[in-house]
């Protein structure tokens, strides 16, 4: 991680000593990440070193039990009122996660739905593009998301019948918009 | 056809072509099949000549105005009404099951465990009986929890009731009888639909979450939609089971009923064994299209897991190889 000194406002992922641990198993000790905004980041590990822990993290999968995770100078998962961390209700937390994009290891599409379904999912159930407007609108702007990130995967079609391959661009164009 | 080896032009001649084969004989095969049609032709003869069938008489049952007003009020309308509660009820205590509140858990876990142990015909005389506990004056009565109690407690001359029923009214008709099997279904239910949702991988809910659905939507419209390809199939075994329990309903007692009409006009009449077939008949009938529904059912919520659509034409082959499999 290169930190550069400058007065600059909060990078857009701003994570300061994470500590996380399953039970007696500490994982993540003492986190410090900043990421700027359009930057490409890759965290290098063996596996079981807790790569994916802090991502989870971020995206409040997995509660933190030391440090602080600012996304978009929004502090993760709490509210800070007279000094004191309140924890985020189930509805805020999932406000925040809406502003993060994350792909699964194992994609973790529904495979009762299809491609198309898939992408379009998020953008008409929560972020509460009309119903009236669904089959137009919602369908035009994921055909284009869909488009842009390569879906090759027939629309019409269930997960399990697409190739593995083309699998995980389903995931992704919920992250740009 | 190793002699005859002609040095054609071609290089493919004298390779191996389309395998023209003889099947494996299954002897054993025909030796089961005559016995069952042996025994099958019996079975049929008996049908067809012991004169305790006495047909005409069975289709004559099957249709008269009491044994159908019974089958629709009775037998379908006390299915489905037990159903809908069974079913609703049990999705909540199922939820409720898996919760995190101990509370929740904890009455969701009694619900089942007192349901699930009473027999259904002594809950029927029960709910039957129900109307000892609210006697008639006031009733069951609707308003301020503990109301005549805190009025009582003020010295006040009043008790907060809204409005009262008449309990024997309604723990005595169909309406008690629905009641009492859509509780004891429920108990059930919940079982069925809490493995159900435990059969969703953890990382569905936990994808839900990542777009930013809440807790509640995630189970609404990514767990219980695959959940129902698991709690699909007991389902239908269960409403199956309950058009059979309908028959209970007379511990409540409600005779508006298939069986007991049917038993009825056959303790009138003497013909007690027809009538007996006659009940078979429509109990047959009404589950042949209940398992014709189940399967579409479960068609639709299979979707997305690639064992719906292939199966038909697979088992039509398997049919036609028994037939005739030599082509």
């Amino acid at each position: 991680m290169s930190q550069s000194k400058t007065t600059e406002p909060m990078p857009l992922v701003h994570a300061v000593n994470v500590h996380k641990s399953f039970h007696s198993n500490e994982v993540l000790k003492g986190i410090d990440v900043d990421v700027a905004a359009g930057e490409v980041v890759c965290l290098l590990g063996p596996s079981g070193s807790g790569k994916t822990t802090f991502l989870r993290c971020i995206n409040q999968l997995e509660t933190i039990q030391g440090g602080r995770i600012w996304v978009d100078g929004e502090l993760a998962g709490y509210e800070e009122k007279n000094g004191k961390l309140h924890r985020l209700g189930d509805k805020q937390i999932a406000a925040q996660r809406r502003e993060i994009g994350m792909v699964f290891q194992r994609f973790n599409l529904f495979p009762h739905m299809t491609a198309l379904g898939n992408v379009m999912e998020a953008p008409m159930q929560v972020a509460g593009v009309a119903r009236r407007r669904r089959s137009s609108e919602g369908r035009r702007s994921s055909n284009v998301s869909a488009s842009a990130t390569g879906v090759t995967a027939i629309p019409g079609r269930c997960p399990a019948a697409s190739s593995s391959g083309s699998r995980s661009p389903v995931l992704l164009p919920w992250n740009q918009s | 056809m190793s002699s005859k080896t002609v040095a054609g032009p071609e290089k493919g001649d004298d390779r191996p072509g389309m395998i023209d084969a003889v099947p494996v004989r299954h002897p054993g095969r025909w030796v089961v099949i005559a016995v069952i049609v042996v025994l099958a032709a019996m079975f049929v003869h008996l049908l067809l000549t012991n004169p305790a069938f006495n047909w005409s008489f069975v289709f004559e049952a099957m249709i008269q105005s009491p044994v159908l007003r019974g089958l629709v009020m009775g037998t379908l309308l006390g299915t489905a009404g037990s159903m809908v509660i069974g079913v609703t009820l049990g999705i909540l205590v199922a939820v409720m099951r898996l919760s995190s509140n101990p509370v929740l858990s904890g009455v969701a876990w009694a619900f089942t465990w007192f349901f699930r142990a009473v027999p259904r015909l002594v809950l029927l005389t029960i709910m039957g009986a129900l109307g000892v506990l609210f006697p008639q004056p006031k009733g069951l009565a609707f308003g301020f929890p503990f109301g005549t109690q805190i009025m009582d407690l003020l010295g006040l001359n009043s008790d907060l009731t809204l409005f009262s029923l008449d309990a024997n009214q309604i723990f005595t008709g169909i309406i008690g009888g629905i009641i009492g099997l859509g509780l004891s279904e429920a108990a059930y239910m919940a079982e069925i639909a809490r493995a159900g949702i435990l059969s969703v991988d953890d990382g569905q809910r936990e994808a839900a979450c990542a777009l930013g659905m809440s807790n509640g939507r995630a189970m609404r419209r990514v767990v219980l939609p695959q959940a129902m390809r698991v709690i699909v199939p007991p389902t239908g075994n269960e409403t199956i089971a309950m058009v059979k329990d309908t028959s209970l309903l007379i511990a409540i007692p409600v005779s508006n009923e298939l069986f007991f009409q049917l038993s009825s006009i056959g303790s009138r009449t003497y013909q007690t064994f027809p009538v007996l077939v006659a009940a078979v008949i429509w109990y047959l009938l009404i589950c042949s299209v209940l398992m014709a529904v189940q399967s579409r059912l479960e068609a639709h919520f299979g979707r997305g897991f690639g064992t719906s659509a292939p199966r038909d034409k697979g088992m039509r082959a398997k049919m036609l190889s028994i037939v005739g499999g030599s082509k």
